[in-house]
């Protein structure tokens, strides 16, 4: 059977060869690469953090807030006979407050800023806590 | 072959450092193409290795403490970079594909010695172009180790710092590469 032998301590022939010219242009393609990096770096896009969306966030939780905090108030005032009555008055207030604060002239802004949802919500508490 | 604590110095200073990073490039560019293209096997993936890894020099060079040799770190930073690409090219094909990663019309395989031969880039013979693909069936470390030793004659001290293995696992690994590969010739006559 032939043998194959793989010579030890000889630098071997390399197969692999770049195209003609390529090393000479090499450096001017990498440093353009570069500097098109530096000059594009990406423009901090605002983030959910930004300071209007963070008002916003901790408005609406402050409403919801101011409301529940209402509601439990009405509830804990009112003995146990006039507890639906009280229920369905707590009720009603709440619908009054909610339609007065749809009815306020909310600019374009401050109303996209108050279209958020359960996750933004959590996420506005969990950056703060 | 410039000082290469002149050069590193200027690497390191702003107002130096693109006249410095051109030189770096033409003294030890070639070397670092070579090195790649043994693991890549084509230029079109060489070139694009090589760029991200001289990016990567760039902006790393002030991390450069001179512990090792200036080569030594380049050679590691293109040896991270290649491997980095061969580990998200092979998830990428992973899928459908034969190893080589190519194919012909009928979907059969196509081995890597048959694709080297009809590569403009590869400027070896058959049994160079089937030695390449011995080397690739090889596990990844075993393959560095043959290739810094077989083309390169690189010391085990210089291959340690590169590769952050004990000089004696690389011999270890140089001593299985070399039986699997002429194992894998014995098994192609």
């Amino acid at each position: 059977m032939k043998k194959y032998i793989i010579e030890e301590n000889v630098k071997h022939r390399d197969p692999f060869k770049a195209p003609d010219g390529y090393f000479d242009i090499l450096a001017d393609r990498v440093l353009d690469r570069i500097h098109t990096a530096e000059v594009e770096k990406p423009v901090k896009i605002a983030s959910h953090t930004s300071i209007p969306r963070l008002i916003a966030g901790w408005s609406a939780a402050a409403s919801i807030l101011l409301v529940a905090s209402f509601g439990l108030w009405q509830y804990m005032n009112t003995d146990g006979s006039n507890n639906m009555a009280e229920a369905k008055l707590a009720n009603e207030n709440t619908i009054v407050v909610l339609d007065e604060y749809y009815a306020s002239d909310f600019t374009d802004a401050e109303l996209e800023y108050a279209m958020i949802d359960n996750d933004d919500i959590e996420y506005y508490l969990s950056e703060i806590l | 072959m410039t000082n290469e604590a002149q050069l590193i110095a200027e690497l390191k200073n702003e107002a130096t450092r693109e006249r410095a990073f051109r030189i770096l490039v033409r003294e030890y560019s070639p070397r670092m193409y070579s090195h790649i293209a043994r693991m890549v096997h084509n230029h079109d993936d060489a070139d694009d290795v090589l760029q991200n890894a001289l990016i990567k020099v760039w902006n790393n060079i002030d991390s450069f403490r001179g512990e090792s040799a200036l080569s030594t770190w380049l050679y590691r930073i293109a040896f991270n970079e290649a491997s980095n690409f061969l580990t998200h090219t092979k998830t990428a094909l992973s899928i459908d594909t034969p190893a080589t990663g190519y194919a012909d019309n009928d979907g059969e395989p196509i081995t890597l010695a048959s694709r080297l031969m009809a590569d403009d880039y590869f400027d070896g013979d058959e049994t160079e172009a089937l030695l390449v693909q011995a080397v690739a069936e090889l596990p990844a470390k075993q393959q560095a180790v043959f290739n810094m030793k077989y083309y390169d004659d690189m010391k085990y001290e210089e291959m340690s710092t590169i590769l952050d293995t004990s000089i004696g696992a690389l011999k270890a690994s140089y001593h299985h590469a070399v039986k699997k590969i002429t194992s894998f010739f014995e098994s192609h006559e």
